[in-house]
């Protein structure tokens, strides 16, 4: 497996800062933003969001990431971008609450535009970890793996999900906690080896 | 570090997912360990990475935000990731 630490997004997003490549950009942004869209979004409203309010989200997100040149994008680009996508997330979300409740007062809009390093460096390290999971998945049970992909990734609920496989609610939820445990474990270890090999080389 | 109950483990999935969700408070850790505590906080680490993660983007020339950007020509014409994209078409101005 090759190593995460210093992944080929980086690269790509270093890439851009010299050359403003947008289309690279968005091929590199366009997965993590929408995961940090969707849980911005679903943070306000308790609900599946709907994607063409993810995709308007990252397209609000991305111009904004583009148009930016702050310390703390060149620092962590894709982490910057994740962080602005999960805010204008939460910004749509409220907006739709609003618009819901017919509120004509914009004053308590979220106005959260900046993104300090800390916040960046966290997303960009959530990003690093759901790769490596993702390499580690294959690790799983069958059902292991989608109960994860089913309630985790996705936005089945859990009680659909053994409601539909004709098992207990509790018997789910063990099933997920120990899948969440096993690919940590599967993390550690594969982190652990990147480790060695980078001090090797 | 210390393994915890398949039990406590999956309750703690569970918190933290509504609490990720908006869905309920954020998981209450008092009463463990520093060990556990450090243990569950990676479990959560793990949760907050893959948490709606999919679906995954469409093709990337038919990705509806792509279009919107004006990027979706530039795909139409095929880029090959792996090799230099030369001056790009679509440029930081065009797509504000």
């Amino acid at each position: 497996m090759a190593g995460h630490g210093d992944d080929d997004v980086e690269d790509l997003l270093a890439a851009w800062h010299a050359h403003r490549e947008a289309e690279k950009l968005f091929v590199a942004l366009r997965n993590p933003m929408r995961q940090a869209a969707r849980q911005g979004i679903r943070r306000i409203l308790c609900r599946d969001p709907d994607e063409a309010d993810v995709d308007d989200v990252l397209f609000t997100a991305f111009k904004e990431v583009l148009g930016d040149d702050s310390e703390e994008a060149r620092r962590s680009p894709l982490g910057f971008a994740k962080v602005v996508a999960y805010r204008r997330g939460m910004d749509r979300a409220r907006s739709i609450i609003r618009e819901r409740e017919q509120i004509k007062n914009h004053a308590w809009e979220l106005n959260q535009r900046r993104v300090t390093a800390a916040d960046a460096l966290a997303a960009a390290e959530r990003e690093r970890l759901l790769r490596y999971a993702e390499d580690c998945m294959g690790g799983l049970t069958v059902e292991q793996r989608d109960i994860i992909e089913a309630t985790v990734q996705r936005q089945e609920s859990l009680s659909d999900w053994v409601a539909a496989r004709g098992t207990s609610y509790e018997a789910g939820r063990r099933l997920r906690g120990r899948g969440i445990a096993a690919l940590r474990r599967c993390i550690e270890a594969r982190r652990a080896a990147d480790g060695k090999r980078n001090s090797d080389a | 570090m210390p393994e915890m109950d398949d039990d406590r483990v999956a309750d703690l999935v569970d918190e933290q997912l509504r609490y990720l969700r908006g869905e309920g408070p954020e998981p209450d850790l008092t009463g463990l360990t520093d060990d556990e505590r450090a243990h569950v906080l990676e479990l959560f680490d793990v949760v907050d990475a893959l948490a709606d993660s999919l679906p995954a983007s469409p093709p990337i020339e038919e990705d509806p935000v792509a279009v919107r950007l004006g990027l979706a020509p530039v795909f139409a014409h095929g880029i090959s990731l792996d090799e230099p994209a030369g001056s790009a078409d679509v440029d930081v101005e065009e797509v504000q």
